[in-house]
């Protein structure tokens, strides 16, 4: 006799009142050699086709003869014979179904049992593995993450054929238990490296985890740090070869950019094209990308500074140039470079907003209006509109937006101490770079150095 | 206590924002103007007088927005230190000055007799005028007239004048490189003396100079190499031609390249030879009380041009014209040498900085009278010329008609 | 956070500190030869850091300041700890000054000093607040920086041909004597003598062997360096220009002019002292930091900051104009302070304890 608990009618009741008037809360009567039962799942979380050829069908075409269903083991015996090729658990308790139920899991009650057969028909819709859209390259996989992690799981397993590969699942989100899965090589990652990561993860506090970014904040080991600690990248080869490297990945379910701990400076300036091409190339690009670091960071409170302040390290014939270029013009030299540059952000940003159908005419616009005309009209000089094009160039070369990103700001920065000391300024504001670049630290990993605390290889 | 480093730390932000206050080093440049060129002369009273050349940026940047006018414009002042008088400017002026760009400084002649002393400290010790301005001695003009030059190609007389001069250096060798740096240079090396470019100007017509003068196809005025001025302590004592300077600059090893024309068999007919590389070797020593200084000059060249059809195809027509060569250079380096120590008694070559630094105890005791040593010293000169190759054609060719 | 300072970081934080802003400044022209000076001092200063090394291999990896308290008693030993505390922050104070000097000289002129100081104290406590091991991951980056800039600055002086060796000649006009009394006049208690300053950093030193080994390759390096960079400003200035010449790698890097287009290289310079600056001073802050952390008892990260607008302040008060700047530095504080500081209470210490070992042993 089954227990009051297990009662058909109590658990649908108790399922509608929890889930109230949800619309894709199916509970379906079966009967089963002569037995009541109850089918319950979400529809949401599978699709009807799956649940037909692998639950129902066989529930209904398979003969019974064997089963005992007034035994204690009958859901044993079904979950063996019919269900043997799908997840399956046995349910004790069916105050914790909705949780199952929301997981994936379609509960099978039948009369007469004090326990529920939960069967995982999981089957979502998700996106095809499609190019990467925010890190090209020109020679190699074309291949990108998708929101899926189960997806990025097998992308990643398919490459690394080592079964030393792991991957441990965490529960991130008071709210929305979003799963989030640590990917190492057992054996090659570090221990000191993977408990604070563990640990960190336990008391992670979010109520909700959509994309890695949100991971990123929690991860990151000081607020206040302006570069990024962690790397993200959308694409297999790049993870994988960190996980190579002794490094940890981090996928979380729904965002296609799985996240590196623990990020180096160099990181950040790597593309998976410099392996794939000869080596002296290779360091040429990489090289020029740092320079170009460099330049988008300091190129306009250079500017300034030269300018306003140290006209004696420039060339006559050149400040003879910015001289009659200047004339009549109403601003400042920092007023018009703050100007130019807000513009630009304010384009950038429009443009990547914009939805594509009207994106054409912020490129027209940005074009004409803001460069040519501004100049013809004498708001601003010819040398600050290369200059600032120059600038957002550069910034452009970092593989890793994100990276790129949050030292925008520094610019800004760096601009009005050029204007209020001059080349001095700049070097100081360089100087507060660099100190905070050696003081970063990612779990005990010094930000400047590649990973030899940790042993004593090197990747590439 | 991290509370009190917070406190500092707050301490420190507000600081860094109290520097938003003042830009006490700021220039707008588009409301200042580079000043090119200085001009010093004499102006009553024994102050001086200086002229400053200012330049106009958007006339020389024609295709800026230039309207034909004069690149730049001259504005002089008068008062006791050239600082002042340079920093006063603004009493004639609307805009601020820029000094670091300055390309040339022209000394009067009359302020050189009197002595370079009282007005270099300043260009020496100022950040903003380079070591590398070009300082030289008009001669016979008045220095601020040599700025009232219009070049047919819209530059500004500084840069023209500099132009000029390094041009004439690197190419002929009748003017010395004449930089700002070698005053210091020779004010502390013991056993030389300075040496400065000269110019002066050629004027066709008294009228006043304008830019309409340069879109001519004759121009109006001229500057012109006068070779260079020669002074002791500091002071000008007179003035060196070209070809001696030339002379000079060959001893001193600062001499380019060059052409030295000489005559082939005295009856009008002359070889050219273009010399590209020139190197002296010295050696002074004080033999019995008088320096012996000797001389020895290698130098290698091509055949610019021949007047007579040596045979420069065979290997004897090379040793003729090397010979020739070697001759004329000898005679004319022991000339100058001879002509300096009589006439002038300054040692510019510097023979007496050669021993002092070779020889030191020898050149002690005759520090303070080198001049006159150097006047009575016995010079021994060896030249030797060494042509390698005659450019495109081997014989004279307007010599070589064929016979029919 | 006690962790110790690899081989290559200690390398690189003496080696910056020791060419600082002696490689700009040049040797004290005492002699016309000054570069010969560095050399000539190779072998006092080899025995003045030989005491040093003593101190530290005898105090078993100890503080300074714990030492001083070791051999002297708990009064002495304070007192002796206070001193060299402010004695720190008076060098830093003064390497500050030769660098503001410099900024003021150079590259902004209507400027007022405090503006100045400020801004650079601010930097100069976030760099030691980053702890020694971090200070010696910035004194790597800085020692390339440094090191690539003097060598961009030595190929552009070459390629303007503004390098003549005879300039360096008369050689040895007034006699070796005058070279060696001159190292031992000014060119040992600064910059050399300022390795003291290392001591005080105990054990993140990685033990006295290391300290030996990078002792004497960094020191040796420095002379080699610093030797350089005075011949190089000797033979492109000229001994007579440069015995009036206020900065004399800035006058030579003045000279630089290739083909018109690349000139005015003073930034260079600037470059070059203002990261060699930082880190000198953000090592005698750590230094005094920790001084006064072992006097009163708190984290030393509480007292940097405050220790740091101290040393900006005594840089603009301690001398009213540059000659007094100078003389201060090449007369009295090497009678009054740097021999006493740097030899005679080093050796004293060293023999007490040195005594009272062998009392104990006994």
């Amino acid at each position: 006799m089954a227990t009051y608990r297990f009662r058909q009618d109590r658990i649908e009741n108790e399922l509608r009142a929890h889930f109230g008037s949800s619309a894709d809360l199916s509970l379906i009567p079966i009967r089963l050699a002569d037995r009541d039962g109850l089918l319950c799942f979400l529809s949401t979380m599978t699709n009807s086709t799956f649940l037909m050829n692998n639950v129902v069908q066989p529930l209904l075409q398979a003969s019974y003869r064997e089963i005992l269903f007034d035994s204690a083991e009958a859901l044993d015996s079904l979950r063996l014979r019919l269900f043997g090729g799908l997840n399956t658990r046995l349910l004790e308790d069916p105050g914790h179904l909705p949780e199952w139920m929301t997981q994936g899991y379609a509960g099978l009650l039948l009369d007469g049992q004090d326990r529920m057969l939960l069967i995982h028909v999981q089957e979502l819709e998700k996106r095809s593995i499609a190019e990467p859209t925010a890190q090209n390259v020109i020679r190699g996989p074309k291949e990108a993450f998708t929101e899926s992690a189960d997806t990025n799981m097998s992308m990643i397993r398919r490459r690394i054929l080592n079964e030393n590969l792991r991957f441990e699942k965490h529960v991130i989100g008071s709210k929305s238990n979003t799963s989030v899965y640590l990917a190492y090589l057992e054996g090659e990652a570090d221990e000191r490296l993977l408990n604070p990561i563990r640990e960190k993860l336990r008391s992670a506090r979010l109520t909700g985890l959509f994309d890695s970014g949100g991971l990123e904040n929690e991860l990151q080991s000081n607020r206040f740090y302006l570069f990024p600690t962690t790397y993200n990248s959308e694409r297999p080869d790049s993870i994988c070869s960190c996980l190579l490297d002794k490094r940890v990945a981090l996928i979380v379910n729904g965002s296609p950019f799985v996240l590196i701990i623990p990020a180096q400076f160099t990181d950040f300036f790597k593309s998976p094209e410099d392996q794939y091409q000869w080596f002296v190339f290779g360091t040429f690009i990489r090289l020029l990308r740092y320079v170009a670091f460099l330049f988008s960071l300091t190129l306009p409170a250079f500017y300034v500074a030269v300018t306003c302040y140290h006209q004696e390290l420039v060339p006559t014939l050149l400040l003879t140039s910015i001289m009659a270029q200047r004339q009549g013009i109403p601003f400042p030299a920092v007023v018009e470079m703050f100007l130019m540059e807000i513009t630009f952000e304010l384009l950038r940003e429009a443009g990547t907003r914009m939805p594509r159908l009207v994106g054409q005419s912020i490129s027209i616009a940005g074009a004409l209006v803001l460069g040519e005309a501004a100049v013809q009209a004498g708001i601003v000089s010819n040398i600050t509109v290369i200059i600032v094009a120059l600038t957002a160039i550069s910034g452009y070369v970092s593989p890793v937006y994100t990276f790129g990103a949050n030292i925008r700001l520094f610019r800004f920065a760096l601009i009005v101490l050029s204007s209020v000391i001059g080349l001095y300024g700049v070097i100081l504001g360089c100087a507060y770079l660099l100190i905070h670049l050696t003081r970063i630290e990612t779990f005990g990993v010094p930000y400047l150095s590649p990973l030899s605390r940790f042993s004593g290889k090197r990747s590439a | 206590m991290r509370k009190l480093a917070r406190l500092v730390g707050a301490v420190l932000l507000l600081g860094a924002c109290l520097q938003m206050s003042g830009c006490w080093d700021m220039v707008e440049v588009s409301r200042a103007s580079l000043m090119t060129g200085l001009a010093l002369e004499p102006g009553h009273n024994g102050r001086i007088l200086v002229t400053l050349e200012v330049l106009n940026s958007a006339e020389t940047m024609s295709f800026e927005g230039g309207k034909g006018g004069s690149p730049s414009q001259l504005y002089s002042n008068e008062a006791d230190t050239i600082v002042e008088a340079m920093i006063r400017m603004n009493e004639h002026l609307d805009r601020m000055l820029i000094p670091s760009h300055i390309r040339v400084i022209i000394v009067d002649e009359r302020i050189a007799r009197e002595g370079l002393d009282r007005f270099m400290d300043f260009v020496q010790r100022s950040r903003y005028v380079r070591e590398d301005v070009t300082l030289l001695v008009s001669r016979g003009t008045k220095a601020s007239d040599m700025l009232r030059v219009a070049y047919p190609d819209g530059m500004y007389a500084g840069f023209g004048i500099q132009s000029q001069v390094f041009n004439y250096h690197n190419n002929w060798g009748g003017v010395p490189d004449s930089f700002m740096y070698e005053v210091a240079q020779s004010a502390f090396s013991p056993g030389k003396e300075l040496l400065l470019g000269a110019v002066t100007l050629d004027k066709k017509s008294d009228k006043e100079e304008s830019v309409e003068n340069s879109k001519k196809l004759d121009p109006q005025t001229l500057v012109r190499i006068a070779g260079s001025a020669a002074f002791r302590e500091n002071r000008l004592i007179g003035f060196l031609s070209k070809e001696d300077t030339r002379m000079v600059l060959l001893v001193t090893n600062q001499l380019k390249r060059t052409t030295v024309s000489f005559p082939l068999d005295g009856q009008g007919k002359y070889a050219a030879i273009r010399l590209i590389r020139c190197h002296t070797s010295k050696k002074v020593q004080m033999i019995e009380g008088r320096p012996l200084i000797s001389i020895n000059v290698e130098a290698a060249g091509l055949v610019a041009s021949m007047d007579d059809n040596l045979a420069i195809d065979k290997i004897h027509g090379y040793e003729q014209l090397d010979r020739l060569a070697s001759e004329h250079l000898k005679e004319s380096l022991t000339a100058t040498i001879g002509k300096v120590q009589k006439q002038y008694k300054v040692d510019v070559f510097g023979f007496g900085e050669h021993l002092y630094r070779h020889r030191y105890h020898e050149f002690m005791p005759v520090s303070k009278e080198w001049n006159e040593q150097f006047a009575k010293a016995k010079v021994v000169v060896q030249v030797s010329v060494r042509i390698e190759r005659s450019e495109l054609k081997s014989r004279n060719q307007t010599q070589n008609k064929v016979v029919n | 956070m006690e962790s110790k300072l690899t081989g290559l970081q200690l390398y690189a934080m003496m080696l910056v500190f020791l060419l600082g802003t002696s490689i700009i400044y040049g040797t004290p022209r005492l002699v016309p030869d000054s570069w010969l000076i560095d050399i000539a001092a190779i072998v006092p200063y080899l025995l003045l850091t030989g005491i040093y090394l003593a101190l530290f291999w005898t105090g078993c990896d100890r503080n300074l300041y714990e030492l001083l308290v070791a051999a002297w008693g708990k009064h002495f030993g304070k007192l002796f700890a206070l001193g060299y505390s402010v004695y720190f922050l008076y060098i830093a104070s003064r390497n500050l000054r030769d660098m503001v000097e410099l900024i003021l000289t150079a590259l902004l002129r209507n400027t007022p000093s405090f503006v100045i100081v400020l801004a650079f104290v601010g930097i100069v406590a976030y760099a030691a607040c980053g702890g020694i091991i971090a200070l010696g991951r910035l004194s790597i980056l800085i020692a390339g920086m440094v090191l690539f800039f003097f060598v961009v600055l030595t190929c552009l002086l070459y390629f303007s041909d503004s390098i003549d060796l005879e300039r360096v000649l008369p050689f040895l006009s007034e006699g070796l004597g005058a070279v060696a009394g001159a190292s031992l006049r000014s060119s040992i208690w600064f910059p050399y003598g300022e390795v003291l300053v290392f001591l005080a950093f105990g054990s993140s030193l990685g033990g006295a062997k290391t300290l030996r080994k990078i002792g004497l390759f960094s020191l040796l390096s420095a002379t080699a360096i610093l030797s350089f960079s005075n011949l190089l400003q000797t033979s492109v200035l000229g001994i007579e220009n440069m015995k009036y010449s206020v900065f004399a790698l800035l006058d030579a890097a003045r000279l630089i002019n290739i083909e018109n287009f690349i000139t005015r290289m003073d930034a260079l310079v600037a470059f070059i002292i203002i990261f060699g600056v930082i880190v000198k001073s953000a090592i005698f802050l750590y230094a005094s930091a920790k001084g006064a952390e072992f006097l009163f008892g708190s984290d030393w990260r509480g007292f940097a900051p405050s220790l740091a607008l101290l040393i900006g302040a005594l840089s603009i008060k301690v001398s009213r104009n540059n000659a007094e700047h100078v003389s201060e530095g090449l007369v009295y504080a090497i009678y009054w302070l740097h021999i006493p500081f740097q030899l005679a209470i080093p050796l004293a210490t060293l023999l007490l304890l040195r005594l009272r070992l062998n009392h104990k042993e006994a």
